[in-house]
């Protein structure tokens, strides 16, 4: 490039420099000008900020001092604490308030000067505040002042916020004390006003001044059934009867006036429409002199109304009864004078009340039951109650007889008060008592007399009737004509009926008399009864009428008892039974009712087939003098009194006369009677010094296979009035055993079967019965003995036995069983006497005089004896022999003598084997001892 | 854009390539301004880019190379200039500083100002990110200046494009240390 091309370069480059330069100095120039702008408005701006800051100063100034001046003056407390509550600031209020002067509390968290249990509370509370920046709140807490006074204080607190946080707090407070204590006051008075109106027992309602329900307790909700929402507002008169609204409205006006009233008792209808009585107490309530409502408490009196009602029916019911009472009532003191007498006893007495109240009773007492009423005066005071008869003096001077039941009475403490006295007019029977024993008195002589004369009448009567009757006897066995005889026989007739007619009349009056009582003798029942059958059986036979007689089994033969009754009462119905039976038969028949400690009843029935009687007449049958009917005695005779008498002949004996008839068919007449048992056991002889056992109840086995032997210790038992069971055998035995309760077993030794020993080792080991056992030995060996006892037998008695000895030693074995203890008994000594080398006796007690019994005896004995003593005089064989003498043994027992005894026994046991000349004394002797028997037997046919 | 951008273009164009270019290039644009320009005042930016593109025509120079070339040279100039912002103590801190305290101090002054906007992102001690936002897409005189700022505080880098976005209107720069 060239210098001149260069030049223009810069030329144009230089002007473009000058032309920026100038635009830089314009740029600069606006800019300096826009900041001179800016500038005076700064300057004017600071100068009115400065202005409006200084305003704003005073203004700030001022206002800090106004409120300066209100937290100063001001009558509330206020103060300032620091953001841990630590006081700042507190204004004269406060210092008085809290007692403090601010320098004692300056520097010190304000919360020191609260009572100490709100102290957490509060700050807590206030920490709250500050952490949730809650600007304003109110809070009440109990200071205690400076002189120890607690005060209550309510504050609004605020939050001093700077710069967006807080740094403190400003507290309003004021001292509400007295709005705290008042507020207390007034809770404390709500919740007891509370309590009392819920507790109460009764309803209670406050009413408004329209009387309207406006507040009620529980209890007049469901007094009347109404729901909560249903009484409120409800008027009072919707739950009034309505008959009782004028009544309500009354007491109303007394409430206005009076301010309250008490007692008022009406009706209230519940929601169930049921009637309740009600008693309401009210007091109104007033504001400025007006009523404003009323407190009202009801009560439920219904109950209390039922039970008034019925107290007053009830005392209506009893002063009804007691004025009514047609026994007089007497009242008096415990001064002894008359306080209350009622209209009865006016009545009775003719006096007026007037006249006999505070009157002395004794003035119109009879003077001689003075002591009387005196004793009973005392008994009053005693508290005893008894009844007594007085003579009292009417109005009229008339004495009447009154019986009087006294007591005391006392009042609700149980002093005692007065007595009172329950007086009935008993003149008329006083009268009739006295009547009465006038007239008993004459009755008792009257009877007195007739005894006597009845006594003398009897001897005076019968003594001529005797004669007549015995005399006419005499002339019936003479020489008489047929007229005569005819005469005699109705004189002797008549007699007899007189006779009969005195004897019954007499013993009827005995017996009413009370003369007549009966006795208790021992008797035979059945001796007794074949006396009366007898007496009877004449007439019996002359009309050709069966008389039988019946007797139960199960009674015993003898009692204690009066026979003599019995038989006039048997003799006297049998007789009947026998005069009013054509054709038949009468029984009398006896049977056991019942069992009774030591005696029986038994009933005693006197049967006929006669002609019956009429039901109606039946009744009157026993009677006096009252026969059928009154064509009896003309048919029949009598004179109606036997069955009277007989009536109470069995009454006298313990019981009751009876009849039942059919016409036609029959009658029965029957009584039962109790009669006491003549001791079983022991009915002590005199004569002898033996004991008897009522061998019927006693059951005894016999267990024997020889038949001779069965039929003697059977008619032998029967001797006794006892009777006994056979078994041939053991085994039989047994089974009758097992079937029967024996008393006693009389048991053989030599049995086929099964023997005596083995029988009785079962009976005692297997049977574990220990009934006595009586041995028949064979022979009096001791071993033979020793062995039976071994087994458990109890006796043993030797065959042929004595009847004496079995009879006491089956006695002595009963006897030690029944009673445990053993009896001394007398035993019958066995006699020896030189015996008869034949005797019947034996066979004839064991027979009890039963000849063909005897007789039969002695034909075995005959034809047995003659064979065996040819046998025995021909056979060669000892064993034979004594076999042969074993056969005979039995018989020989029976008819022959004690020598003969022994005899046939050494005979048995072989003795003669080295003395023959024992059996040759043997057979000579039983060859006569069966020439005598055969003698006798020829002499029994 | 500000006046000092087209004042210190023009100095380095005359510095380089000599005043006929300057001439050459302000004749062949189309300049309001006639190639007038003062630090202080403010020019519509397209008349860079025209003189950038003439500069770029004449010369056979691409022009992200110039705008590089540029930007380094520039900054000495804004170093020159207002020292107060290059008071860092590493280039790191200092380009961490651009966008939030140095251009916020020059829109205080000149409130119309357009300048980009730098985001950075501290990788670690030896990288960082930093991110050009700009309406006048001229991230290669970014690049340029940063490198004159590694020159200013004397230490060594690497500077790379990861991303180019929105036709150079976003461009994330990784710049990396060099121990030299």
């Amino acid at each position: 490039m060239t210098p001149e091309e260069e030049l223009t370069y810069y030329k144009k480059a230089y002007e473009r420099e000058k032309s920026a330069r100038k635009e830089a100095e314009r740029i600069l120039e606006s800019k300096a000008e826009e900041l001179y702008n800016v500038n005076s408005k700064l300057l004017s701006l600071n100068t009115n900020l400065e202005e409006t800051l200084l305003q704003r100063t005073k203004q700030i100034k001022d206002s800090e001092k106004e409120f300066s001046l209100l937290v100063e003056s001001s009558n509330v407390m206020i103060y300032k604490t620091d953001i841990n509550g630590n006081l700042t600031f507190i204004n004269p209020t406060g210092e008085r308030i809290s007692g403090y002067k601010s320098s004692e509390l300056l520097g010190k968290p304000f919360s020191e000067i609260v009572r100490i249990d709100q102290k957490n509370e509060m700050t807590l509370f206030y920490r709250n505040q500050l952490l949730n920046n809650i600007e304003s709140t109110y809070y009440e807490y109990p200071i205690i002042t400076k002189n120890g006074k607690k005060i209550w204080i309510g504050q609004n607190v605020q939050l001093i916020i700077k710069n967006n946080s807080s740094i403190g707090f400003w507290a309003v407070a004021r001292n509400i004390t007295k709005r705290v204590k008042n507020d207390n006051e007034l809770k404390k008075s709500n919740e007891k006003y509370k309590k009392l109106f819920e507790g109460a027992f009764d309803g209670v309602i406050r009413l408004d001044a329209k009387r309207c329900f406006v507040e009620w307790n529980s209890k007049m909700e469901t007094l009347l059934g109404y729901s909560a929402k249903e009484l409120k507002g409800m008027h009072i008169t919707k739950v009034l009867h309505k008959e009782d609204l004028k009544l309500s409205k009354a007491y109303l006006e007394r409430l206005k006036t009076d301010g309250f009233y008490s007692n008022y008792t009406g009706r209230v209808k519940s929601k169930s429409g049921k009637l309740i009585d009600i008693e309401v107490n009210s007091a109104a309530t007033f504001e400025d002199g007006i009523m404003t409502g009323s407190i009202d408490s009801v009560r439920d009196i219904t109950e209390r109304k039922s039970l008034e009602k019925a107290i007053i029916r009830s005392e209506e019911k009893y002063r009804g009864i007691i004025e009514n009472l047609e026994f007089g009532l007497l009242e008096v003191n415990l001064q002894g004078k008359i306080q209350k007498a009622y209209p009865s006893f006016c009545k009775l007495t003719g006096y007026s009340k007037e006249e006999l109240i505070g009157t002395n009773p004794y003035n119109i007492l009879h003077p001689d039951f003075i002591s009387v009423l005196e004793e009973k005066t005392r008994d009053r005071e005693q508290g005893i109650s008894n009844v007594y008869e007085v003579k009292i003096k009417q109005k009229s001077g008339h004495y009447i007889w009154v019986i009087i039941s006294g007591a005391p009475f006392y009042d609700e403490q149980g002093n005692l008060q007065g007595s009172i006295g329950v007086h009935l007019d008993i003149s008329q029977q006083k009268k009739m008592e006295i009547d009465l024993l006038e007239a008993n008195k004459k009755a008792k002589a009257s009877s007195k007399a007739k005894e006597l004369f009845l006594a003398n009448m009897s001897h005076e009567i019968r003594t001529p009737l005797n004669a007549v009757f015995g005399l006419s006897n005499l002339l019936k066995n003479t020489d008489l004509n047929d007229d005569q005889i005819k005469y005699v026989k109705n004189i002797n007739n008549s007699a007899q009926s007189l006779l009969l007619l005195v004897n019954d009349i007499l013993d009827i009056s005995k017996i009413e008399s009370g003369k007549i009582e009966a006795n208790n003798t021992k008797f035979n029942l059945r001796k007794t009864l074949s006396s009366v059958l007898s007496s009877t059986s004449y007439l019996a036979d002359k009309k050709q009428l069966k008389l039988s007689f019946k007797i139960d089994n199960l009674l015993d033969n003898v009692y204690l008892g009066d026979d003599l009754k019995i038989c006039q009462v048997l003799i006297n119905l049998i007789n009947n039974a026998v005069k009013f039976t054509t054709q038949g038969e009468v029984i009398l028949k006896l049977d056991k009712v019942s069992d009774l400690d030591n005696s029986h009843k038994i009933k005693f029935s006197v049967m006929d087939t006669g002609k019956g009687i009429a039901k109606d007449a039946l009744l009157g049958i026993f009677e006096d003098f009252s026969q059928e009917d009154n064509t009896i005695s003309k048919k029949y005779g009598g004179t109606g009194l036997g069955l009277s008498i007989s009536k109470k002949l069995v009454s006298i004996l313990g019981g009751k006369l009876k009849v039942e008839s059919i016409i036609n068919k029959g009658t029965n007449f029957y009584f039962e009677i109790v009669l006491k048992k003549a001791t079983e056991t022991l009915i002590v002889k005199e004569r002898t010094s033996q004991f008897e056992l009522n061998w019927s109840q006693v059951k005894i086995l016999t267990v024997e296979d020889n038949p001779v032997n069965q039929f003697v210790i059977e008619s032998t038992i029967k001797t006794w009035n006892g009777s006994t069971d056979i078994a041939c055998n053991g085994e039989e035995a047994l089974k009758m055993l097992n079937q029967t309760d024996y008393h006693i077993i009389l048991m053989d030794m030599q049995m086929p079967v099964m023997d005596g020993l083995t029988t009785t080792k079962i009976i005692r080991q297997e049977m574990k019965s220990d009934i006595p056992i009586i041995a028949f030995t064979a022979n009096a060996l001791k071993k033979e003995k020793d062995r039976c006892l071994a087994v458990g037998m109890n006796e043993y008695i030797t065959k042929p036995f004595q009847e004496e000895e079995l009879k006491l030693k089956i006695l002595k074995l009963i006897l030690k069983n029944k009673r445990g203890n053993t009896f001394s008994l007398n035993k019958d000594h066995i006699q020896d006497n030189p015996e008869p080398l034949f005797s019947i006796k034996k066979l004839e007690k064991i027979s009890g005089g039963d000849n063909s019994f005897i007789k039969k005896m002695l034909t075995i004995f005959c034809n047995d004896g003659k064979i065996q003593m040819t046998q025995m005089s021909i056979s060669k064989d000892s064993k034979e022999i004594a076999r042969l003498a074993h056969k005979i043994k039995p018989s020989i027992d029976y008819i022959s003598n004690h020598n003969m005894k022994s005899l046939v026994r050494e005979i048995e046991q072989n003795k003669f084997v080295h003395n023959s000349d024992l059996l040759t004394e043997f057979l000579t002797k039983l060859n006569e001892l069966i020439n005598l028997a055969e003698q006798k037997y020829q002499k029994y046919n | 854009m500000k006046g000092i951008v087209f004042t210190g273009f023009l100095e380095l164009v005359e510095d380089k390539f000599g005043i006929k270019t300057v001439q050459d290039i302000i004749d062949a644009c189309e300049l309001k301004t006639n190639g007038v320009y003062t630090s202080v005042g403010t020019y519509d930016h397209k008349e860079m880019f025209q003189m950038v593109g003439k500069l770029s025509e004449i010369k056979n120079i691409p022009i992200p190379n110039l705008l590089q070339m540029y930007g380094t040279f520039f900054f000495s100039v804004l170093s020159h200039s207002y020292p107060k912002f290059m008071d860092k103590n590493d280039l790191f801190t200092f380009l961490e500083s651009i966008d939030g305290y140095i251009h916020a101090e020059v829109l205080k002054l000149y409130p119309e100002a357009e300048l980009p906007r730098f985001t950075s992102e501290s990788i670690n001690e030896s990288e960082m990110k930093l991110i050009y936002e700009s309406s006048r897409k001229m991230s290669d005189f970014a690049i340029g200046l940063i490198n004159g700022a590694a020159n200013y505080y004397k230490q060594g880098i690497n500077v790379e494009i990861i991303k180019f976005e929105e036709e150079g209107e976003k461009v994330v720069l990784k710049i990396t240390h060099i121990d030299a």
